[in-house]
C-alpha cells in the first residue's frame, strides 16, 4: 500500500473526526462555563422558593438559616426558620436513574407543614404523577419523627409508578432520619 | 443524476408542503407526537429544532469536502450533538420552564431523523447558502406542522390555546386528544390534508422509492 492511500483510507478519517470532536468539545466547554453559573443560580432560586413554600411561618427566603452539620445520606440541604421549624431537601433516584427531589417543611414537633416534589425527570404522565397535589395531599400533617412506610398509616404509593413512588418514599425517610438526627 | 438546478425560493418553500419533513417525508415522528400536547412546547421545540437544523446544515455543507466518506456519520452526529447540547444549556439557563416542558425530547433532537436526513440528502451535496435555506425551509415546515397539530390537540383536548381559554367550560373536552392515540388521529388527518393540498396546488411530484428499480435504472442510463 502506498503512503498516500494509507493517509486517505486510514489516517485522514481519524484525524478529521478527532479534530471535529475536539472543536465541538471546546465549544461546549465554553458554553458550559457561560451557562453553568446561571443554571446554578436558577436552581438555588427554585430551591429557596420551595423552602419558603413548605414553611407557612416563613414569608421570605432571607429569614432562613442554612444548616450543614447533618450526615444523613440522600439529604442535600437543610434550612432552619426562626420559630424552630425546618425544611429538609432529599434526592433519590427513581425510574431509570432520574432524580426525584423532595422538600418537606416540618414544624418544631416534626409534623409536616408542606411538601414539594420535583419529579420532572420521571416518565411524563406516569412517574411524574407523584408530584401532583392530589397525590401529595395524603402527606398533610404527617408525623415525620417515625419512618414512613408505603401502604401504612394512610399513605401509599402511586399505582403504576412503582419506581417513582419508591424514590419518593426513600427521600421521605431520608428526611425523617435527618430530622431525628438534628432534633 | 440529471437534475435541474433548483431555485433558491423553491429550496426554501420545499419544506413547507412539497417535502414537509413530518407530513410528506414522515421523519421525526416521535418528537412530533410527543411535543404536540401544548402549543407552547411545540413552538419551543420548533425553534430549537430549526436552530440546530440550520447550524448543522451550514457546518456540514462547509465541511462536505473535508469529511471522508468513511466517517461521515460519526462526524455529522458529533456536530449535531454539539449544537443540541449548546441549545440545551442555553435553554436550561435562560428558559427554564420551556426546558422542563420539553424534557427528554430536547436532547433527543440529536437522533432526530430530519436533521441527519437533511445532512445526508442535502447538506453534504449542496452549497452553504442552499443548505442554510434548506434548513430554514425544513425548520419552518416542521414548526408549522407541530404548531398546527398542537393547536388542534390543545383546543380539543384541553380547551385552551397557548394557555388561554378558548372553549367554554360547558363544552366537553376530548380527553383522548391529549393522549398518544389523539396524536395519531391528528397526524393521519394532517397527512391526508397535506396530500390534498398538494394536488390542489398542482405541485404533486413523482416520488421514487428504493423499490422503484425501473425508474432508478432509467435514470442511471
Amino acid at each position: 500500500m502506498s503512503k498516500s492511500s494509507n493517509w486517505e483510507s486510514t489516517i485522514k478519517p481519524i484525524v478529521v473526526l478527532s479534530v471535529i470532536s475536539l472543536i465541538v468539545s471546546l465549544l461546549l466547554a465554553l458554553v458550559n462555563s457561560m451557562t453553568a453559573p446561571v443554571i446554578a443560580e436558577n436552581t438555588k432560586r427554585t430551591t429557596l422558593a420551595a423552602y419558603v413554600g413548605v414553611l407557612p411561618s416563613v414569608s421570605d427566603a432571607s429569614e432562613l438559616e442554612e444548616v450543614t452539620d447533618y450526615t444523613t445520606a440522600g439529604v442535600t440541604g437543610v434550612v432552619k426558620a426562626p420559630d424552630g421549624s425546618m425544611a429538609i431537601k432529599a434526592e433519590e433516584s427513581g425510574f431509570d436513574g432520574g432524580i426525584v427531589t423532595v422538600i418537606v417543611g416540618l414544624d418544631a414537633n416534626g409534623t409536616e407543614t408542606g411538601i414539594w416534589v420535583d419529579a420532572s425527570t420521571q416518565t411524563k404522565g406516569i412517574g411524574s404523577a407523584v408530584a401532583e397535589d392530589d397525590f401529595l395531599k395524603q402527606f398533610d400533617g404527617l408525623d415525620c419523627t417515625q419512618s414512613v412506610v408505603m401502604g401504612q398509616n394512610g399513605v401509599d404509593g402511586k399505582s403504576g409508578a412503582t419506581f417513582s413512588s419508591k424514590a419518593l418514599f426513600a427521600a421521605l425517610n431520608d428526611i425523617v432520619n435527618c430530622y431525628n438526627e438534628l432534633a | 443524476m440529471a437534475q435541474e438546478k433548483k431555485s433558491k425560493v423553491s429550496i426554501l418553500t420545499n419544506g413547507i408542503i412539497k417535502e414537509n419533513p413530518v407530513l410528506r417525508l414522515v421523519l421525526g415522528t416521535c418528537s412530533t407526537l410527543a411535543v404536540t400536547t401544548a402549543v407552547s412546547s411545540a413552538l419551543g421545540m420548533g425553534a430549537a429544532f430549526t436552530f440546530v437544523l440550520v447550524c448543522a446544515n451550514i457546518i456540514i455543507s462547509l465541511l462536505r469536502k473535508v469529511i471522508p466518506g468513511k466517517v461521515h456519520l460519526p462526524c455529522y452526529i458529533v456536530i449535531i450533538a454539539g449544537f443540541v447540547t449548546i441549545v440545551q444549556m442555553f435553554m436550561q439557563a435562560y428558559m427554564e420552564s420551556l426546558y422542563n416542558a420539553l424534557g427528554v425530547f430536547l436532547p433527543l433532537i440529536v437522533v432526530n431523523c430530519i436533521i441527519l436526513g437533511r445532512a445526508e440528502m442535502f447538506a453534504c451535496k449542496n452549497s452553504v447558502v442552499d443548505s442554510a435555506l434548506d434548513g430554514i425551509g425544513m425548520g419552518i415546515g416542521y414548526t408549522l406542522t407541530v404548531v398546527l397539530m398542537a393547536s388542534i390537540r390543545e383546543i380539543l383536548g384541553s380547551g385552551t390555546w397557548l394557555g388561554f381559554k378558548v372553549l367554554p367550560d360547558s363544552m366537553a373536552k376530548i380527553g383522548i386528544m391529549t393522549q398518544a392515540p389523539g396524536a395519531f388521529f391528528c397526524f393521519g388527518l394532517l397527512m391526508a390534508g397535506c396530500v390534498w393540498l398538494e394536488t390542489k396546488l398542482d405541485a404533486r411530484i413523482e416520488r421514487k422509492s428504493c423499490c422503484d428499480i425501473d425508474n432508478l435504472k432509467k435514470e442511471a442510463e
